[in-house]
Order: C-alpha cells, then sequence, then structure tokens
C-alpha cells in the first residue's frame, strides 16, 4: 500500500502536456551532452603525457576547449580512416 | 583512474513529493546520482508528511542539503522570492512562501556548482528560472524521459501521474491523458 503525503501547493498552476514534453527533450539533450562529455573526459584521463598538455597549449591557442579539439581530431581521424574503408 | 562524474539535479519540493506520492523515487535513482536541496525545503517535506523519508535519501547520500548560503546569496534569493510572488501564474502573493524554490534557482546558479538540471513543476517559478538561463525539468517531464529510456512503460506514467493528482497534486486530467496518448502513440513507432 501507497504511504500517502499531502500534496504541494496544490492550489498553483502547473505545467502542459506540451510544456512536459518539451522539458523531457530539452533534458534528454542536456544529459546526451553530458555522457558525451564525460567519454571525452574519460579518453583524455588515459592520454599520457607530453600528449594531453600539447593538446591543452594547442586549445588554448585557438581559444578552444581539450574536449573540443578532441572530438574533432577523432570526427577527422574517423572520416579519413574507418569512412572510405567502409565505402570500399 | 576511473571516477566518474555524478549526475547532479537540484529540485524543488513539488517534483520529489509527486516522486513519493508516485512511488517513482526509484526513477530519480535511476536518473540522478544526487539530487541537491537548500534546507528551507526541509519543514516543507515535514509538512506533507514526508520528513522520515527525505530524511532517508539524506542518509544515503542520495540528497544533499546545502545550509551554505553567503549573504548575498540571501539576498538573491529573496528578490527572486517576490519575483516569483509578482508572477500572474502564482496565486501566492507572500515572497516568503516563495523562498525555497527562490534558494534552489540560486544553488543553480552557483558558478562552481555542476548541476544539469532544476527539478520544478510550478509555472511562475519556472517563468523566472528560464529568464535566468535555468535549466529545468518537471516531473511529468522526468517520468516521459524514463519512459523513453525504456526504465518504465506509458501505463506506469498513467499510474503514477494518476496517483499524484489522487494524492491531490494539481495534475488535470488532460495533462494525464495527453502525456499517455503521446507516449502511447511514440512507443509504437519505436
Amino acid at each position: 500500500m501507497i504511504k500517502k503525503y499531502s500534496p504541494h501547493e496544490p492550489e498553483e498552476e502547473v505545467l502542459s502536456a506540451a510544456d512536459a514534453f518539451q522539458d523531457a527533450e530539452n533534458s534528454e539533450a542536456r544529459w546526451q551532452a553530458f555522457e558525451r562529455g564525460e567519454r571525452l573526459r574519460r579518453l583524455l584521463v588515459e592520454l599520457p603525457e607530453p600528449a594531453f598538455s600539447k593538446l591543452e597549449k594547442l586549445a588554448l591557442r585557438r581559444g578552444r576547449t581539450v574536449s573540443n579539439l578532441v572530438e574533432e581530431v577523432i570526427t577527422g581521424l574517423v572520416d579519413t580512416l574507418v569512412l572510405p574503408e567502409e565505402k570500399a | 583512474m576511473n571516477y566518474k562524474i555524478p549526475r547532479v539535479a537540484v529540485s524543488n519540493t513539488g517534483p520529489l513529493i509527486s516522486a513519493l506520492q508516485s512511488n517513482c523515487m526509484n526513477i530519480l535513482l535511476q536518473l540522478y546520482d544526487q539530487i541537491h536541496i537548500p534546507a528551507d525545503e526541509i519543514r516543507e517535506y515535514r509538512k506533507h508528511g514526508a520528513d522520515q523519508e527525505i530524511r532517508n535519501l539524506i542518509e544515503t547520500g542520495f540528497i544533499v542539503v546545502h545550509r551554505d548560503f553567503i549573504p548575498e546569496e540571501n539576498e538573491a534569493a529573496m528578490d527572486i522570492a517576490s519575483e516569483i510572488a509578482n508572477c500572474l501564474k502564482t496565486r501566492d502573493r507572500n515572497p516568503e512562501n516563495h523562498l525555497p524554490e527562490a534558494f534552489a534557482i540560486v544553488l543553480m546558479l552557483r558558478e562552481d556548482f555542476q548541476a544539469i538540471e532544476l527539478l520544478i513543476d510550478e509555472l511562475a517559478a519556472r517563468d523566472v528560472a528560464r529568464q535566468r538561463n535555468v535549466p529545468f525539468i518537471g516531473f511529468p517531464g522526468i517520468l516521459i524521459r524514463a519512459c523513453w529510456q525504456r526504465i518504465i512503460e506509458p501505463e506506469d506514467v498513467l499510474s503514477a501521474l494518476a496517483e499524484c493528482q489522487r494524492q491531490g497534486t494539481h495534475y488535470s486530467n488532460k495533462l494525464i491523458n495527453e502525456i499517455y496518448e503521446s507516449l502511447k502513440v511514440s512507443r509504437k513507432r519505436l
């Protein structure tokens, strides 16, 4: 049996179904970005020195974050190496 | 080194009460690693009869209570509470009653605090949060996400919202049915 709890501010207006779906979509996008950042962070943690500090300097020079830079490099590598192989 | 950054959110009182009413705290435990709340919310949980449950969640470390507000943050919270009280979407014109959600917004605004979103249902407080670019989600949105992630079924969303409504939470039949019908349709498409 579920324990009963008195409602919180039952006189206040709450959101519509459209708001709820918008909430869920925005939240999903936020958490996907969080997970993407987490994966990159784990990858960076594994990078041996001096690779990480070189990347850090390069990112600083370009006004980017290390994560952005690594994402770009990996995307470029996949485009160059993996995709042509798949086409062939 | 294999540590994981925790999935952190801040919550206002409403969504946690809804989660308790519908026996859905397990969903929050799956979606988040930590939920931070301002100390001002504690007396509200007591008022709702949820004191013991919240205390248990604090003991496990899932809920983290903040009492560490500096004078500038107290002032900011007072301003935000007044703004919420003056909003057309609220019926409660007393800023004091909006302090818990105001402090929750202040927590979200901390630069060194890495919470991803604020859990909040009330329209007036959501408007004020939006004006400050604070990302938020309401309890129905959390259930929708859980359904998309196949943690629960559309029928579970329906019964959770209906149970909250039965216990007096202001979710309308229209809201509940629209969410249920949309989730059923989107499930068929997957």
